[in-house]
């Protein structure tokens, strides 16, 4: 089984204007089955519910497909938002 | 102290709203972690009347007022868009697993986990949210 590792940075706010952007550049990834997909958040310096909402569906595509998510890199009051809303439990968070 | 924005119903209006938190918490002397937090309750309130008030389409008006009254900070969004009460959509059930978790109820979740008090009122044709934090 293939077994690639695949990163996506994210950068700047993860707002409502952000999103279409941030989704082409998941799309972009080609996620195949087994792979390691990271989400190198390092940059980002913001996430509304709708971001939050593009890295769950992210994360079901990687899981279904027998591979793994990882996001990397939260600041300490984006990392506050994945808190609040119990996205903290679901994700692999580095 | 009271502070005015009018934006119209465009995506691209919400930076506006983010130079309007910025301007407000430095006025009001407030940290880093509430100019973050007030932006992500605009921001879900407001891309919600953007995105679904007005159906037909068409140039419309929001209005976002900030005022403090004894250590408290009302935010009200104000628009004219189709009846749509979002305090009465169900909190989204944060302690779902990810195959479990449905779509929705994150925004309004999230303002009130950040506000203190969330009141609806639709009077004359307006949408009215008011959202409340004690400072």
């Amino acid at each position: 089984m293939a077994n690639n590792t695949k990163t996506v940075y994210i950068d700047g706010p993860l707002n409502a204007q952000a999103l279409d952007e941030v989704q082409k550049k998941i799309d972009a990834l080609l996620v195949e089955t087994g792979d390691l997909v990271v989400l190198d958040c390092t940059e980002m310096s913001y996430i509304c519910s709708s971001g939050l909402r593009i890295f769950l569906s992210m994360h079901k595509d990687v899981t279904q497909k027998g591979g793994k998510l990882i996001i990397r890199g939260l600041q300490p009051l984006v990392m506050e938002v994945f808190n609040m809303t119990g996205f903290a439990h679901i994700f692999n968070i580095e | 102290m009271e502070k005015k924005l009018t934006i119209e119903n465009q995506l691209e209006q919400l930076t506006l709203v983010a130079s309007f938190v910025e301007e407000l918490c430095e006025e009001l002397g407030l940290d880093a972690s509430l100019v973050f937090n007030l932006n992500l309750v605009l921001e879900e309130a407001m891309t919600n009347v953007i995105m679904y008030a007005f159906p037909e389409g068409g140039k419309h008006e929001l209005e976002l007022t900030a005022a403090t009254e004894g250590g408290t900070l009302s935010l009200v969004v104000k628009d004219s868009g189709i009846a749509f009460d979002p305090t009465a959509v169900p909190d989204a059930d944060v302690t779902l697993t990810a195959e479990e978790r449905p779509i929705g109820g994150l925004g309004i979740f999230l303002i009130r986990q950040i506000m203190d008090e969330v009141n609806y009122e639709r009077v004359d044709e307006y949408n009215i949210l008011t959202m409340k934090k004690k400072l």
